[in-house]
């Protein structure tokens, strides 16, 4: 439960506001960078403000205010440049720190542009997305987090406006027995009602067995955010005494299923459009075993994770669809001064606290966690999720597949791409070649399994 | 042991305190998995959820079913 001022300082995230102020200290991915391939001039709305995106002909990035300053019309139907995008109306350009650098029908010897300025914040590309900083000047580094710049690997971009806050969607990340029921028993409801036999038995008891044996919910710091899971108790009817490590948060926005290296891995992404709408970016990785070679790819495309379908009814039948109309159904910035939080949201809770600190940091002057300035200090990779594991990183396939051979998710020699959300991308079929090359070099002896 | 007070409730019955118990020993997990107490009229009772501590506190005092 949150008083409605703390739900208000976490979860608004506008110009000036606490939740704002702290977003505004990170890079943030707004657009993949394909997009700008098919047209090179893009309205963007982030954290409450409208902003143009754009490429011009020198190829250089821009982030610049929504209207040219002039008659205030919509850059996004601007024209772009050698140098600067150029209003469509009467040719006023402005460079990428919003700076106007022509005004083509005032006097020659007219000093106008040099008055004029409509603002820019910086932009960088990598992994194939766009990020922008919003924030104080200068600019902390953009970090080389793990599934971005892994080698050897295929990667798609899913993206997705969810007509809710991005706490909740973050929220999900804390929350890891949700699985029992949203992508269990829901799961099974729904691929029942699809007459999805064959489906339904290679989803079998995947999630919903994790409901027996729970003695309780564990979260704790690290590094780079918190990880959580479940602690399983035998004398409560679990297997045997366990701790179940969920998926890891990035702070502030990220999360990690899996880890760099791993036949699938994701982030998800959830980024502010603004107080009530959350872009979604699944980011997947889909990395090659030792002595294998990923298909190359010289756009990581990027795809839309649909939320309805024709009919107007949602998507269902796939994991991260689930959690997209959980989200939404919470409405859109949910009043947790009326919620009842159980034992299973103890994570949540501390999520919320990680989130109230940081924010109470940048109150206090100073830089909260994941800004990093050193370029001296700055690896090459940062692997968000904490160092891999070995069953992820293993350098013999055969204990990778071991561990990702027990979750119907991770599967995807038994078609887990062509099912997730990941199917409505392009990569898929580039997917489906890694693990063709996978198998032939079983065959030749070059990896076991 | 860590108790710290997390929320007071008051209503036309008297006020309930609502404490946060978390182990901090030495030989603790670095993880953290709280519970919670309620505190009313001398008697204290020990919950795993949030929620359900609140709730009694809300039930016990008579105090709306909000923050």
């Amino acid at each position: 439960m949150l008083s409605p001022e703390m739900n208000d300082r976490l979860t608004r995230v506008g110009p000036g506001t606490p939740g704002g102020e702290l977003m505004r200290r990170y890079w943030i991915p707004i657009a993949p960078a394909a997009q700008l391939l098919e047209d090179p001039v893009r309205k963007i709305r982030i954290l409450g403000e409208d902003l143009t995106l754009y490429k011009d002909k020198s190829g250089q990035l821009g982030l610049i205010g929504e209207r040219c300053a002039h008659r205030l019309v919509d850059m996004q139907w601007g024209i772009p440049d050698e140098h600067g995008l150029r209003c469509p109306y009467h040719g006023w350009r402005y460079d990428e720190t919003g700076q106007c650098t022509d005004t083509p029908l005032e006097a020659a010897d007219s000093s106008f542009k040099e008055r004029i300025n409509i603002g820019g914040y910086p932009v960088q590309e990598m992994g194939g997305l766009i990020f922008a900083y919003m924030g104080p000047l200068p600019a902390p580094l953009l970090p080389p987090w793990d599934l971005f710049v892994w080698p050897n690997a295929v990667r798609q971009i899913g993206v997705t406006v969810i007509d809710c806050n991005w706490l909740q969607c973050q929220e999900n990340t804390g929350d890891p027995t949700h699985g029992i029921w949203l992508h269990g028993y829901l799961f099974q409801y729904v691929l029942e009602k699809l007459g999805e036999e064959q489906r339904l038995r290679d989803l079998g008891d995947a999630f919903v067995k994790n409901s027996v044996g729970i003695k309780g919910l564990y979260a704790n710091n690290t590094e780079y955010g918190m990880e959580k899971g479940v602690v399983f108790s035998k004398e409560l009817g679990a297997e045997r005494d366990y701790r179940s490590r969920h998926s890891t948060v990035i702070f502030p926005f990220y999360t990690e299923q899996n880890a760099a290296g791993a036949p699938w891995s994701e982030f998800q992404i959830r980024v502010p459009i603004d107080d009530t709408h959350t872009y979604h970016i699944s980011y997947g990785c889909y990395a090659a075993p030792p002595g294998i070679e990923a298909p190359k790819q010289d756009v990581i495309p990027y795809y839309e994770v649909p939320i309805w379908d024709e009919n107007g009814k949602p998507v269902l039948d796939c994991i991260l669809n689930q959690d997209f109309i959980a989200w939404w159904s919470q409405g859109a910035l949910v009043d947790r001064s009326k919620e009842k939080l159980g034992r299973t949201d103890t994570p949540v809770i501390f999520l919320r606290r990680q989130l109230a600190d940081q924010i109470k940091v940048v109150e206090d002057g100073g830089e909260p966690m994941n800004v990093f300035r050193d370029p001296a200090t700055m690896p090459e990779i940062l692997f968000g999720g904490g160092n891999p594991s070995n069953e992820w990183v293993a350098p013999d396939w055969v204990t990778r597949a071991r561990f990702n051979g027990n979750n119907n998710r991770l599967n995807y020699h038994k078609g887990g791409a062509e099912r997730e959300s990941d199917r409505y991308g392009a990569a898929v079929p580039l997917v489906a070649e890694l693990h063709r090359r996978i198998e032939e070099a079983q065959k030749r002896g070059v990896v076991t399994v | 042991m860590g108790r710290e007070q997390y929320l007071s409730v008051q209503g036309p019955k008297g006020t309930a305190t609502v404490y946060e118990v978390t182990d901090d020993s030495a030989s603790a997990s670095r993880a953290w998995e709280p519970a919670y107490e309620v505190e009313f009229s001398g008697s204290v009772t020990r919950y795993t959820s949030e929620g359900e501590a609140i709730t009694v506190a809300q039930q016990v005092t008579g105090a709306p079913d909000n923050y």
